[in-house]
């Protein structure tokens, strides 16, 4: 068939990638325009941001422990005051974002690939595999994620790739369990089967069509996870499992200071307002992020201005 | 029961879906509500059942009335309500009672853990009180004058045929004795011949009670033989209103002819009397850039 | 005239079938509650043809669509593609048919990923099918306009949209054209007509009409329960009715003289 006699011509129709950046750009403005999207932003962009400056700079150096001054309220050079070894609390709380930053990227990354992974076998056309996989996902969620870390610390100590192992593997199996049905329905819906006849891949289905269409799902859970991550690293550190004694983190700080908390209530109030803070922060971050994705993608160019 | 409808207004963001549209059925009267798919016929009904969406304003009147009494009696039934303007309470006792709906796909709109006799007695229980022996007596009175074949009075939706499916929401609708029924594109999920059988039940059904019907539909070869009277819709407005038959021998307006030209092609004529193959592939070329697909642009 | 035209096209009696199915068995279900879908169905798809398989629903048409694509496989009988038995993703006839042949759902927004916008969707066939040879962007693109142009659609004004903005009809247009970008031999369109509405459904029956008309080798099978919306298009009526073929023939005959009693009911049924 002699396709290019008919038709408009190529200059006529328009052009494919070039405007990613522009859009990308107005969702960021798109995000920023309501209360809950300045909110979450403001958040957690201040928190990268003091991750980041805490690498090279802290108000007071974190070691520097003062027994004569334990506990000792806030004052010009002590903004938050001082902790019971004596050290800035300020300076701890900062340094600890920087740990607390590392845990959340590396745990949601680590859940996603997990989740995504699982996710592929459960559609799998290939028999036997989904069936197995969706019982081992059923079994295995049944272990809380403080047992994963738990089993984990009695070899390797109590250390940060342990909160990040026991909380990824958890999440995952969490995610895989929660996108399965949506990712079933998609995976027999029409345009996959279009797409199968076509002669497509189950990689290339995965990626191309179950992947898109049920990432609003993995997204709030994703974030959902992300603000989970940041209340179990205070957990596990508070029960000795999680980041080891004298590296920073919030739940360091919490769990130095918790044990006090009627005598000096605020050496607590101040890591668990960061941790609210945050937590908060990213749920509301993820519920904007599925608004974006979903009315982004299947609205057309023209509508978006 | 007749409902005058003047002009309604109904705007979903910036868009208006429905745009001063005014009709009237009257008591007893089988009308008829045309026009492609987005055009805005489902929510006029919905507009009439106080069910528009939670982002929809609308603006206008929905009257319910009496023909015969004159419309000043407000006696609790139903009469003399203007449906953009009451409550939600005075709404929920019209909905079932007096003004009942089929809706175009059964496999969505029947519960799926609903049994054929309990889908069907659900608006007595909502709206009368008797005994479980009445209910279910009437019941299955109703599901015997759809047509539902007794012994599948205890099975669940999945277990029936779509035309069986429809009987039980056509049954579901008339058990109350509604003055009016609202038939939403109620053939369009069905065969051929379960269309058929459905659009004949509804009129049988309808005239066999005196109540009024507005049939909504797509397609004009349905209307001639569910409705005598039919309004025309496109993109939310009025386009042509008459005779169904009238309107099918003639159509003034260039969208009601593309309507009906289409209606036309696709049935077959005289059932093989008249050569079928007299309009084939020539003149089906002829009609091939009228498309009504603008209207969403 | 269609009626001569018909029979000026190439007549394949004589050639092997482009599809054979011979006494095919599906069920669906196991033990006491299985339920044949299918019982001893035998069909022929000829080269150029237009074949309408016409059933109420649960006649099984539509599990006759997905075996005659290779989508399911039969419990019983044979499907063989231009000779090759179509059994199972290795069978080499399965693979055959798969490079060949495509497909038109019945409802158009759930056929088209809600995400993908015309061009890509169009272009999906060429780009999962073909990856083994790398067409160029540009090629690609004008084979995307040809399809869209000969599915009856403008190239410019539908481009960058995605399924939710288009009409039914526009839509369906748009899975037609991704059915046609790789010239297939064999085209099964499922219902390809009911989900949309009356105008729209002319306009499908308009784009089928072209595509037979300009592709004189190709087979379609047009699946569908009203006798109506085929008879403009298909060369050949089979009515199955409860899983078995009660009757099949040349679009006229069974038009004006319908014999099994079941024809004669859909032939009542669609028309007015």
């Amino acid at each position: 068939m002699n396709v290019s006699s008919h038709g408009p011509n190529r200059g006529a129709l328009p052009g494919g990638g070039s405007r990613m950046f522009s859009r990308l750009r107005r969702s960021v403005v798109r995000m920023c325009s309501g209360a809950r999207g300045i909110f979450s932003l403001a958040v957690i962009g201040c928190w990268i941001v003091v991750a980041v400056v805490s690498r090279f700079w802290t108000p007071q150096t974190l070691y520097g422990t003062d027994g004569y001054h334990a506990w000792s309220a806030p004052s010009p050079d002590h903004w938050l005051g001082r902790d019971g070894t004596g050290a800035d609390m300020l300076s701890w709380l900062m340094a600890g974002s920087w740990t607390d930053l590392v845990i959340v990227v590396l745990t949601i990354v680590l859940a996603a690939l997990i989740g995504i992974a699982l996710i592929a076998a459960m559609v799998s056309r290939a028999r036997g595999v989904s069936g197995v996989v969706t019982v081992a996902v059923d079994a295995l969620i049944s272990i809380p994620t403080v047992l994963i870390a738990l089993v984990l610390a009695v070899p390797f100590g109590a250390s940060i790739a342990v909160v990040i192992v026991a909380c990824g593997v958890g999440y995952g199996l969490n995610l895989a369990r929660i996108a399965r049905p949506e990712a079933v329905l998609i995976a027999r819906s029409d345009f996959v089967e279009s797409a199968v006849s076509c002669g497509a891949s189950q990689a290339y289905i995965l990626i191309r069509h179950i992947l898109p269409n049920l990432m609003s799902t993995m997204l709030v859970q994703l974030s959902l996870s992300a603000g989970t991550v940041v209340l179990a690293e205070s957990g596990l550190t508070y029960l000795g499992i999680g980041v080891p004694s004298g590296v920073p983190s919030w739940g360091r700080s919490l769990a130095t200071s918790v044990r006090f908390i009627a005598i000096h209530p605020m050496t607590v109030v101040w890591p668990g307002l960061v941790v609210t803070l945050v937590v908060v922060a990213l749920n509301m971050f993820g519920d904007l992020l599925r608004d974006r994705w979903d009315t982004g993608a299947t609205r057309d160019e023209e509508d978006e201005s | 029961m007749s409902v005058d409808i003047s002009r309604l207004r109904v705007d979903i963001g910036r868009t208006a879906v429905v745009d001063d549209v005014t009709m009237h059925i009257g008591a007893g009267e089988r009308v008829g509500l045309v026009g492609a798919s987005g055009s805005g016929k489902s929510m006029i009904a919905r507009a009439m059942l106080g069910l528009l969406p939670l982002d929809a304003r609308a603006s206008g009147h929905i009257r319910y009335g009496d023909d015969g009494a004159g419309d000043d009696g407000s006696d609790g039934s139903g009469l003399g309500v203007d449906a953009l303007a009451c409550g939600e309470e005075t709404m929920a006792d019209l909905r079932g009672r007096y003004v009942s709906t089929v809706f175009q796909d059964p496999a969505t709109t029947l519960s799926p853990v609903l049994t054929a006799l309990q889908q069907v007695t659900l608006p007595l229980r909502r709206h009368y009180r008797m005994t479980r022996g009445e209910y279910a007596e009437r019941g299955m009175a109703t599901l015997q004058r759809v047509g539902l074949d007794p012994m599948l009075a205890d099975h669940l939706p999945h277990q029936l045929s779509g035309g069986q499916r429809q009987r039980v929401a056509i049954a579901t609708a008339i058990v109350t004795s509604p003055r009016l029924l609202i038939a939403d594109e109620p053939t369009t999920a069905l065969d051929a011949i379960a269309q058929r059988e459905i659009v004949d039940l509804l009129v049988g059904l309808v005239d066999e009670s005196g109540a009024a019907m507005l049939f909504i539909t797509h397609d004009f070869s349905v209307l001639a033989r569910a409705t005598r009277r039919c309004y025309v819709m496109r993109s939310g407005r009025m386009v042509e209103a008459g005779d169904t038959s009238s309107l099918l021998g003639a159509p003034q307006c260039k969208y009601t002819r593309h309507l009906v030209d289409a209606a036309e092609r696709l049935t077959l004529h005289g059932a093989g009397a008249t050569a079928p193959g007299a309009d084939r592939a020539d003149d089906v070329g002829n009609t091939r850039n009228e498309g009504a697909d603008d209207a969403r642009n | 005239m269609r009626g001569t035209e018909r029979e000026a096209r190439p007549d394949s009696v004589d050639e092997s079938p482009l599809l054979e199915v011979s006494h095919v068995v599906r069920c669906f279900g196991r033990g006491e509650g299985s339920r044949a879908a299918l019982r001893g169905v035998s069909m022929r798809v000829d080269k150029g043809r237009c074949l309408a398989v016409i059933g109420g629903s649960g006649s099984g048409k539509t599990t006759l669509a997905h075996l005659l694509l290779g989508l399911q496989r039969a419990d019983a009988g044979a499907v063989r593609y231009r000779g090759a038995l179509v059994q199972g993703r290795r069978s080499p006839g399965y693979r055959l048919l798969r490079g060949e042949s495509s497909v038109v759902f019945q409802n158009p927004y759930a056929s088209l990923d809600p995400r993908w916008d015309v061009e890509r969707l169009v272009a999906e066939p060429l780009m999962v099918r073909l990856h083994g040879k790398r067409i160029d962007a540009d090629d690609r693109r004008d084979m995307v306009v040809g399809a869209l142009t000969q599915a009856g659609l403008d190239p410019a004004s539908v481009w960058g949209r995605r399924p939710a903005r288009l009409s039914g009809g526009q839509a369906q247009r748009v899975a037609i054209a991704r059915a046609i970008v790789t010239q297939p031999k064999l085209i099964v369109a499922d219902e390809p007509m009911s989900a949309i509405d009356v105008a729209a459904r002319l306009q499908v029956v308009h784009t089928f009409a072209a595509i037979r008309d300009a592709r004189p080798d190709a087979a379609i099978v047009i699946v569908s329960h009203d006798l109506g919306v085929v008879q403009h298009l298909a060369d050949d009526v089979l009515v199955l009715h409860d899983g078995t073929v009660v009757e099949q023939g040349p679009t006229d005959r069974i038009l004006q003289d319908p014999q099994h009693p079941y024809t004669r009911e859909l032939v009542r049924a669609a028309s007015w």
